[in-house]
């Protein structure tokens, strides 16, 4: 398959898209301009970036707890992103949801999800949903390695090889489930091994690669669309800031070396040193990127900012989708 | 019922249900059923026979046993726009899925900000009195009611299973709609359209002046039959079937516990945090001063089903046991 | 008598090509048993030391768990104070080994794996052990026999020119790239990313040059298999260029064949170089490894001294 220098600049976008939102939200957050939990994406946009890229706008994301990368990926509104995570009426959920909340139905990016797996069986059924429909649209689930020890993950990824639907199952494995490294809570090494369990296809890229993702993902996606079935995609990345918040505080669960091997490999930074090579895009064309999607960013940083929290009348709205229920 | 209902045919409480989803499916190409047996068997106790052969495999899912994934397929599947029917086989069943029924079913519009409505309908059959022992015979309506969310219906008799079900599947929320497995056979009139009975509204099936029997669910006819008891005594008593638990139909208990002045409740539930404790402190709250007695319990005691006939037996309440708190509480003050 | 070596890539067997073509994925269980089958092998072949290169996932170390031997006549110990995930650690660990005295190696891994080997230990002398994807080099072998037989070869009781050929290698040099090499193809494919790695898109094929073209192997090489078949014993490989001219049909990936337009093809003789101009990758045994500028230029050079390969028959012949 041909990666054309559309496609290449594509990811680069997105990646610098969500790298700089989550640069912004981590410094909002230290200086407690955010409130609540805050799982920032930082080191794995690779991911995010190469499985959206590859997508349709009708195809559908389930996400996870850290999901802002997601939302981003598949072309999340930056303000109402901000406005959400800082808990302002202007948010994309009303500040009802927050950070681990966050969804754009009309993106069909199905929610990110506080329950760590939980996201699979909902993806499932919208890839069922588009089985029964006939149509050819194709339904993707993010997950991290900490999900697929959980009952919810693997009833999910049986049933969408057992009722063939189109899903692709995108594994995030950063190598850490919250502060416990993978080798102390799994017997196998990767992921994917589990995937010929199910009954589906797994491969193993590059996470810090997004045209490798991207390339998986288009091929995924294709056999999807072509009724052959769920797929399973296991990304070798890493995540750079802590599990929750930015800097590591109390237990130090990793070394600062490892840190640094990974940053070696940073997505962005490697994308950009190849595209300059292969005269791509100029180092200028670079930085203009760069200061537009800052400007974006320091723009969705301000309509948060000044968006105001919602209205405590505003409560009780959306318990229900008619009213009618005890209060 | 009116007069003219009662001329209308008789058919099973399974046989409406299953009457219901057919004509439903006719009706509306969005709704599916899917669950364990669903599909090619028809369900272990025959709700969804002859689905499958009808509408195809599509409609009619057979599913792995997977109580999550079948909640999270109807959740994906609502969210895409379609109004998925959802079985989990006994209700002991939801504590398999609770985390996709509690946290995702019932939380995602309002943490989505409204931006998503969910028309899921999750069938379950609960209920003691097979001997199906403790992990088979439950009923864990309290439980659902509790979270913001989600609705919880549970019907009594043939009329009401049809068009609770229908109004369940209609409606744009998650809906646990809990059958009881006693009464499966039993037969009672109800119309060959398709009807139905609004979610939220009581049903007095019984007028009387002395007390009130607040119940819903298999209790429901125990209950008039207890009334029958009461009534040979020359008490008279006023019989209110829930039908939905929530939302709860309050106006209708505390107006009818102003009439009567007495109250009992009755579950088949235990007892402890029951649905009986949320309805007695609403009566307290709305009705204090027109009470005579205190509000009166008969559910079921602190303690797993047990297997045995007759410990069963002893277990569920019957008329018997509910008479004799309905007198508890005429008999005071 | 003799020390056998073993490496296990960890990598191996789970790239792209399960997604594109019908390929099988080899789950880490799968190669565990395999080293514990050649560490058998090797005990019972007579090896007095087995050293077994350890990797990230710790391989080597769970196809020992339980394994029952007599440690008198046998030591068996896992190696590497360096552990890398990348496949440079495949390439450190032959160094290693070679360095450690070891007398013939167990390899597993495909084509990719065994060129990072040899980029190592270049005339290593091995039992190569197909657990990748398009083995060409490696075949395959039950591990118990590669095991037994590495085990004679490091004894020295037979001559290795008796029981082993020397594998033909081709040798990449050039200006702003590192010294290479391959083991059975270097591909040249239009693009300049290395992505997943793996070739499967035959249309973005330019050039191919080969050290073995045989009609009964898949991957790139069985295109030129197609036109001018060479084996692995005979002297001498093919560079074929791309494009309108002569259409085969082959079996790119396992499972999975196209149709590919042959502009031309030459014989190559040992010692001969083929000169390629950027830009491009270079696909090296079947994977994308190095982006080649416009104007940049590799100069692709056919050898026949890569590493000793141990036909176990040969090995375990007795008499």
């Amino acid at each position: 398959m041909e990666i054309t220098n559309e496609v290449l600049k594509d990811l680069h976008y997105r990646m610098i898209r969500i790298r700089f939102f989550e640069e912004a939200a981590g410094k909002l957050f230290e200086n407690s301009e955010m409130p609540g939990f805050l799982h920032l994406y930082v080191g794995e946009e690779a991911v995010a970036a190469g499985v959206c890229a590859a997508l349709r706008p009708d195809d559908q994301i389930g996400s996870t707890h850290r999901g802002h990368g997601h939302l981003v990926g598949k072309g999340g509104d930056l303000p109402k992103m901000m406005a959400e995570l800082m808990g302002k009426a202007d948010g994309y959920c009303n500040g009802k949801g927050g950070s681990m909340h966050i969804c754009d139905l009309d993106l069909n990016m199905l929610g990110a999800n506080g329950i760590v797996g939980a996201g699979a069986p909902i993806a499932v059924g919208a890839a069922f949903a588009n089985k029964y429909r006939g149509n050819d649209t194709v339904a993707v689930v993010f997950f991290g390695d900490g999900a697929v020890n959980i009952g919810a993950f693997h009833e999910a990824a049986n049933m969408a090889a057992a009722l063939q639907l189109p899903a692709v199952f995108v594994c995030e494995n950063n190598e850490y489930g919250e502060y416990t490294p993978r080798s102390k809570t799994m017997a196998i090494d990767d992921v994917v091994d589990r995937a010929a369990g199910y009954g589906m296809p797994g491969v193993i890229v590059d996470g810090m690669d997004s045209v490798a993702v991207y390339e998986a993902t288009t091929q995924a996606v294709a056999r999807a669309r072509a009724g052959h079935g769920p797929s399973f995609i296991e990304c070798k990345t890493y995540r750079y800031y802590n599990h929750h918040g930015v800097q590591i505080m109390g237990f130090k669960y990793r070394t600062d070396e490892e840190v640094d091997m990974w940053k070696t490999r940073d997505c962005i930074e490697g994308i950009e040193r190849d595209m300059l090579a292969q005269g791509v895009m100029t180092q200028d064309e670079i930085d203009t990127i760069r200061a537009k999607v800052q400007a974006d960013v320091d723009e969705a940083v301000e309509f948060g900012r000044n968006s105001p929290f919602p209205d405590v009348d505003t409560l009780m709205d959306d318990v229900y989708t008619v009213a009618g229920a005890n209060s | 019922m009116s007069a003219t209902e009662t001329e209308l045919r008789e058919l099973s409480y399974l046989g409406a249900v299953n009457e219901a989803l057919h004509q439903i499916m006719a009706e509306d190409p969005d709704v599916f059923c899917a669950g364990e047996d669903v599909g090619a068997s028809g369900g272990v106790f025959g709700s969804f026979g002859g689905l499958q052969k009808k509408y195809g495999e599509l409609r009619a899912v057979d599913t792995p046993i997977s109580e999550q994934a079948i909640v999270g397929l109807g959740i994906g599947a609502a969210v895409a726009g379609l109004r998925p029917v959802v079985d989990l086989m006994f209700m002991d069943f939801i504590m398999v899925a609770m985390d996709q029924i509690a946290n995702q079913a019932a939380k995602l519009k309002y943490m989505f900000g409204g931006k998503t409505s969910l028309p899921l309908t999750i069938t379950t059959n609960a209920g003691a009195g097979l001997s199906a022992a403790a992990q088979h015979s439950q009923s864990l309506e309290s439980m659902l009611a509790h979270v913001p969310g989600l609705k919880v219906v549970m019907p009594s008799n043939p009329y009401d299973a049809k068009g609770l079900l229908v109004a369940s599947i209609r409606d744009d929320n998650p809906v646990i709609y809990a059958k009881t497995k006693t009464l499966f056979g039993t037969k009672g009139p109800c119309p060959e359209d398709l009807f139905e009975v609004p979610l939220g509204v009581a049903n007095i099936t019984r007028p009387g002046t002395d007390a009130t029997i607040v119940t819903y669910g298999r209790m429901a006819g125990e209950s008039l039959k207890a009334a029958s008891i009461l009534s040979s005594e020359g008490v008279d008593v006023e019989v209110i079937d829930l039908r939905t638990l929530q939302p709860m139909d309050s106006e209708t208990i505390i107006a009818s516990v102003k009439r009567t002045n007495r109250c009992v409740v009755v579950h088949e539930a235990v007892r402890f945090a029951g649905m009986g404790a949320e309805i007695a402190a609403q009566i307290q709250e709305e009705a204090f001063d027109y009470l005579d007695a205190p509000i009166g319990r008969v559910a079921a005691p602190f303690s797993p089903v047990p297997f045995s006939p007759v410990l069963e037996g002893a277990y569920v309440p019957d008329a018997k046991r509910i008479a004799e708190g309905v007198r508890a509480a005429v008999q005071r003050g | 008598m003799g020390t056998v070596g073993i490496i296990a890539n960890p990598a191996a067997g789970k790239d792209i090509r399960r997604l594109v073509s019908s390929a099988s994925p080899t789950s880490d269980m799968a190669k565990i048993g395999i080293v514990r089958r050649a560490v058998v092998g090797a005990i019972e072949g007579g090896a007095d030391r087995v050293l077994i290169a350890d990797d990230h996932k710790s391989l080597g170390r769970q196809a020992l768990r339980g394994l029952e031997y007599d440690d008198a006549a046998t030591s068996v110990e896992i190696i590497g104070d360096e552990v890398h995930p990348a496949s440079f650690h495949s390439r450190r660990m032959a160094e290693q080994l070679q360095e450690l005295g070891v007398g013939a190696l167990v390899t597993l891994g495909g084509d990719g794996t065994h060129r990072d080997i040899a980029k190592g230990w270049r005339d290593a002398p091995m039992v190569p052990v197909s657990t990748g994807t398009n083995n060409v080099y490696p075949q395959m072998i039950e591990a118990t026999v590669a095991g037994h037989a590495a085990a004679i070869a490091a004894s020295g009781s037979k001559p290795l020119e008796l029981i082993a050929h020397r594998a033909k290698i081709l040798d990449v040099t050039g200006e702003g790239i590192k010294d290479d090499l391959a083991l059975i193809d270097i591909a040249m494919v239009e693009g300049s990313f290395t992505a997943s790695r793996a070739i499967w898109d035959v249309d973005t094929l330019r050039q191919l040059i080969v050290t073995t073209a045989e009609p009964a192997t898949i991957g790139l090489s069985s295109i030129a298999a197609r036109v001018a078949p060479v084996t692995r014993h005979e002297f001498g490989g093919v560079h074929l260029r791309f494009g309108p001219g002569q259409t085969v049909r082959a079996p790119i990936a396992p499972g999975l064949y196209h149709d590919v337009a042959i502009a031309s093809y030459e014989r190559l003789d040992l010692g001969q170089s083929v000169v390629i101009d950027g830009p491009g990758v270079l696909a090296f045994d079947g994977e994308r490894d190095v982006v080649l500028a416009p104007g940049q230029q590799v100069k692709i050079t056919l050898n026949a001294n890569g590493p000793w390969v141990i036909d176990p028959t040969a090995a375990l012949a007795t008499g």
